[in-house]
């Protein structure tokens, strides 16, 4: 049975250092076991070393490899940059990126969000028009005509059409609608076109309009049941078989 | 060109000389390659059993190396993350079977020691029989005896880099010593 105390010795961490301590050195003098697996150890370390590539082929292995390393950026820090690479070239090119990207990358997002606060805008605009109690939007047109007569023509259809009823805009006579083409092709609509699909439910958010103004309209009424029916006129001719009230 | 190293740097330790690497000194690089591969050579004909390939596989990894110093963020050592990528690379190496790549087993007396006159005849010939213990090992055996005999790595190194706990490294090299003790105690020396 062999004496083991070396390769014992070995496998505890005090041989992680490397060096012999006194008792092992005195152990291996003593011990042919010892001395002969020591003598193993050191033949495997140096046959190992004498395989891998020494100091001279190590540079030939690096003349080989440092035309494909990659540049490293220089330091932010402000570092000099070395004596290989020369400062400027690509610390230079990073903070130029660096600078350009920076509002290229904000940009688009600021663009996107005003775009969708725009239509957000319009959006609940047009869904304010639509749903807009008739009152609030017989004043908003009387408001419109009476304030701003030259830009009438620029309104809404619906509200242009409001214009002749009232009696106080005299400077925006019924027969100046530049809308009667707009109107008429409008019967043509309720069947093709998929935003009338989704309209019906629009009537049922006014249920109080009652039935009677949409047939008799009293003339001169500013209460709701004359202004539901200017604001419905502008859909009962939009399931018209044709001929629209222009 | 040569790239000339200042002397300050080779004595720096490998975790400042990535830093520097990262500000752009490839002079730092230089001397991490010069000082770590034999070590790389080493372990990958270890693993792959042909020192040829080993030394394709040690350029590979210090281009690795440089291609990602970015990512190498110092939570372990230096050798030890070099030698884990040193080892799945050869494991990747394996699986994609190349012709390159020839397994110790298939190729036993490639561990044979280089013949140098200059070198004493019983050198040679511990060398030899070392070459034949080597051959006699397990590849687990051989990768983790190299690793804590000849590269003289920590347990705690050698299980980072193969993901073994070190009570089952501490019982692989045991009966890797026990076997080369056992051979040699008939036919060696």
């Amino acid at each position: 049975m062999p004496c083991n105390t070396y390769l014992e010795w070995l496998d505890t961490p005090a041989s992680e250092s490397g060096s012999l301590p006194e008792y092992i050195a005195r152990h291996l003098s003593a011990c042919r076991d010892c001395r002969q697996a020591h003598a193993e150890i050191q033949a495997l370390r140096t046959h190992c070393a004498r395989m891998s590539p020494d100091s001279n082929e190590a540079l030939r292995l690096w003349e080989s490899l440092a035309p494909l390393i990659p540049a490293q950026p220089a330091a932010p820090s402000g570092q000099p940059a070395g004596t290989v690479q020369p400062a400027g070239s690509a610390s230079t090119v990073v903070k130029a990126s660096a600078a350009i990207s920076t509002p290229v990358g904000i940009g688009p997002v600021v663009i996107l969000a005003a775009a969708a606060i725009l239509i957000g805008v319009i959006e609940y605009g047009l869904s304010t028009v639509r749903l807009q109690p008739s009152s609030q939007l017989k004043d908003q047109i009387s408001r419109t005509v009476t304030s701003a007569p030259p830009d009438v023509s620029s309104a809404p259809s619906v509200l242009q059409r409001h214009v002749p009823a009232k009696p106080a805009s005299g400077s925006l006579p019924a027969t100046g609608n530049p809308r009667p083409e707009s109107v008429s092709a409008s019967p043509a609509l309720p069947v093709s076109d998929p935003e009338r699909t989704v309209r019906p439910p629009e009537p049922s958010i006014e249920p109080e309009s009652p039935a009677a103004p949409l047939t008799a309209p009293p003339a001169g009424s500013s209460s709701t049941s004359g202004d539901g029916d200017v604001l419905t006129d502008g859909f009962v001719p939009m399931t018209a078989p044709s001929g629209g009230r222009d | 060109m040569p790239i000339p190293v200042p002397p300050a740097i080779e004595s720096a330790s490998d975790d400042a000389l990535m830093d520097l690497f990262r500000q752009g000194r490839v002079e730092a690089f230089k001397v991490l390659f010069l000082r770590h591969i034999g070590l790389v050579v080493r372990y990958a004909a270890s693993l792959c059993g042909n020192w040829e390939t080993a030394r394709d596989i040690a350029q590979e990894i210090f281009l690795k190396i440089s291609q990602c110093a970015g990512t190498y963020a110092g939570q372990s050592k230096f050798k030890s993350w070099m030698l884990t990528m040193t080892r799945n690379m050869v494991i990747d190496l394996k699986r994609r079977k190349t012709t390159k790549t020839v397994t110790i087993p298939d190729n036993p007396d490639h561990w044979a020691p280089f013949a140098d006159p200059k070198n004493p005849a019983d050198g040679v010939s511990i060398e030899a029989s070392m070459a034949d213990w080597l051959k006699g090992l397990s590849p687990e055996q051989r990768e983790v005896t190299l690793l804590k005999h000849v590269e003289q790595l920590s347990y705690a190194e050698i299980s980072e880099i193969t993901g073994i706990r070190e009570g089952t490294l501490r019982q692989i090299v045991s009966r890797a010593l026990r076997q080369i003790r056992e051979e040699a105690g008939t036919d060696a020396l």
